[in-house]
């Protein structure tokens, strides 16, 4: 009923009417979609959060001698080098070699963004026409010939939220998640997030203008994991890093997880009938999503509850009996400054809409990788059976048990089998020198254990963490039925890499 | 009302604290401490009025102890802030919320706890040096 060009002649003559995806459903639940289309041109949508699939293209130009760069540091930060001689891609969770994760590929290109300058260091092998093996210098966005922002994954319709029922603390991409479901971190901004408001990419397609980064930028393609059948929809999107501002590109360190990059993102969608309409008044209660347990390290994560936008948006979330606060890892603040800026930009005839070349799929799915060789469940490699004591055995017993079977410590259980404690070759010594004679006083009784269908990445990851190296394996009835340990793992990790 | 204690090596062997709930009879709460045997960190809650307040943090000043109030200790940078709240869920006291987009932190409520400090993504949050 509309088109894109009678949109922009709007826009030309200061006429188009321009609302941002909030004031939407209000609007069609008045007029109705088919008045809602006649009267508005343009939904504005924004998102601001961390977005890790991205980073920037950078050609440095040719020094002299000339080099061809093998491998490259931006302040610490390691950028791809595996192009053309001085082209180079940062990506945003790249950590630096010196700050670990304080500082990484995220950061960098806030710098660059800022006008900050980035000291380079570049190394090669040589070649009869570039000479130069080493390279050391310092440059500012102004100083490189294309800096290019080009994210393969940007914008994800939705988000998983996390919670973890562990009973320690996890740190995570979704951020820090405290023990016993304490807390709910969530992202994406829900019922303004570009992609919600145009789930059947009518208008959204390779082509299409956006905001990107305070510049104007444009869609590529689908993005990578694209799984718009599901809800979890992403776009690829690249702009020139020269026009962007670091108000809406920032680095962003997640603790004890890595870096990233804070990307704001808005795409304008024009409202060319009364469909698109209805597509741009959905609401936060209609976006819904799954809280996930990260306690549980694996690909599929068990689903805690299924919430809406708006439930998680409250602040609190009931599981249960049990309320827990939300915390956003979006910035809805800044997400509305994009909305607003755009609508801005539209209204001072300095932003248009693009017709897309080509539609985006609308049938594509999210696999799961193809594993040559799948990793080992510690069940698989556990030796067994175990040697245990029980509890009420006398330490000189336990002693002789340690000598016989060559072994510096051993599971001790109660009269039914369970797992009560382990006991060390040092805590005997020790409770000997201090005249303690009762088992269960002088074993450790916060055992760290394992269950037989864990894989041995998950185990290795304990092992490390409690700095240990052996865990019983214990069934539901925390029954002892094998122990591992560090060496067992480390040669299986051995047979895989072969 | 909270307050920051803090401890120099001279008065971590005293029971200064312990004297001071004595003689003054006022009720504290201890939110945190963080002690060794060089020096340590507190945070007390009075339980009472400020009249109360006033009696037992003249007595650990007389002896020695260095007192604040507890107000204006977590700084934020709000040109780095991006008002995200993902300090919103890990306040064990409910001292920051978001309230219409915004972060909004109360002071008067954080027990140093530095878990916002901690998992901002921007490094916007600090506390007061000196602290």
């Amino acid at each position: 009923m509309k088109s894109i060009a009678e949109i922009n002649e709007k826009i030309r003559r200061g006429e188009a009417v321009i609302v941002r995806a909030d004031e939407m459903p209000e609007i069609v639940s008045k007029k109705g979609p088919e008045k809602a289309a006649e009267k508005v041109d343009v939904v504005t949508t924004g998102t601001f959060g961390a977005m890790c699939s991205s980073g920037a293209f950078l050609n440095l130009g040719h020094s002299d001698p000339p080099i061809k760069i093998q491998k490259a540091w931006l302040n610490d930060v390691e950028a791809y080098a595996g192009l053309a001689a001085v082209d180079l891609y940062v990506g945003a969770t790249e950590l630096s070699t010196e700050k670990g994760m304080d500082y990484g590929g995220g950061h960098v290109i806030e710098d660059l963004v800022a006008g900050r300058s980035v000291d380079v260091k570049a190394k090669s092998y040589g070649t009869d026409c570039y000479p130069a093996k080493y390279l050391e210098t310092t440059i500012t966005l102004d100083d490189v010939n294309q800096a290019m922002l080009f994210n393969p994954r940007n914008n994800y319709q939705r988000y998983n939220a996390a919670a973890n029922t562990s009973e320690r603390t996890l740190y995570t991409y979704m951020g820090t998640l405290l023990p016993n479901m304490r807390n709910i971190n969530y992202a994406g901004t829900g019922e303004i997030s570009p992609l919600n408001n145009d789930p059947e990419y009518l208008t959204i397609g390779t082509g299409t203008r956006i905001f990107l980064g305070g510049a104007q930028g444009y869609v590529i393609s689908e993005g990578t994991q694209h799984s718009p059948k599901t809800g979890f929809g992403t776009i690829a999107v690249s702009g020139d890093l020269k026009e962007m501002s670091a108000k809406y590109l920032r680095g962003v360190s997640m603790k004890q997880y890595g870096t990233s990059l804070l990307v704001g993102i808005g795409v304008p969608i024009p409202v060319l009938n009364p469909k698109i309409a209805k597509c741009t008044a959905i609401q936060n209660p209609d976006i819904r999503t799954n809280i996930l347990d990260y306690s549980v390290p694996r690909r599929t994560r068990p689903v805690l509850k299924n919430v809406s936008y708006d439930e998680l948006i409250s602040g609190k979330v009931s599981i249960g009996d049990k309320t827990v606060k939300t915390a956003s890892m979006s910035s809805f603040r800044i997400s509305y400054e994009i909305m607003e800026k755009m609508r801005e930009w539209m209204e001072a005839k300095e932003f248009y809409l693009t017709e897309p070349v080509r539609r985006l799929p609308r049938d594509t799915v999210f696999n799961p990788m193809r594993q040559k060789k799948k990793s080992t469940t510690v069940g698989k490699l556990m030796s067994k059976p175990v040697i245990t004591v029980n509890v009420k055995s006398k330490l000189n017993a336990v002693s002789l048990v340690l000598v016989e079977n060559n072994i510096d410590q051993v599971p001790v259980i109660d009269d039914d089998g369970r797992l009560v404690g382990i006991v060390t070759a040092w805590d005997i010594t020790k409770a000997t020198a201090e005249n303690r004679r009762k088992l269960s006083e002088v074993m450790t009784s916060n055992v760290i254990m394992s269950k037989e269908g864990e894989f041995i990445d998950e185990v290795s990851r304990r092992l490390e963490k409690h700095k240990i190296n052996s865990t019983p394996i214990v069934d539901d009835e925390r029954r002892v039925i094998g122990i591992i340990t560090l060496s067992d793992i480390n040669k299986a990790y051995r047979g895989l890499n072969k | 009302m909270k307050y920051v204690i803090k401890y120099s090596p001279e008065n971590t062997k005293e029971p200064v604290l312990a004297d001071a709930i004595l003689s003054t009879k006022v009720k504290v709460n201890i939110l945190t401490a963080r002690l060794d045997s060089e020096e340590g960190v507190m945070i007390l809650e009075v339980l009472g009025d400020s009249k109360d307040a006033r009696k037992i943090v003249s007595h650990l000043r007389k002896h020695g102890l260095l007192v604040e109030k507890l107000d204006g200790n977590v700084l934020k940078d709000d040109d780095c802030c991006v008002d995200c709240g993902l300090c919103v869920g890990v306040c064990p006291t409910d001292a920051i919320i978001m309230h219409d987009k915004l972060m909004e932190l109360d002071n008067r409520k954080c027990i140093l706890c530095r878990a916002c400090v901690e998992v901002c993504p921007v490094k916007a949050l600090s506390i007061r040096e000196g602290i």
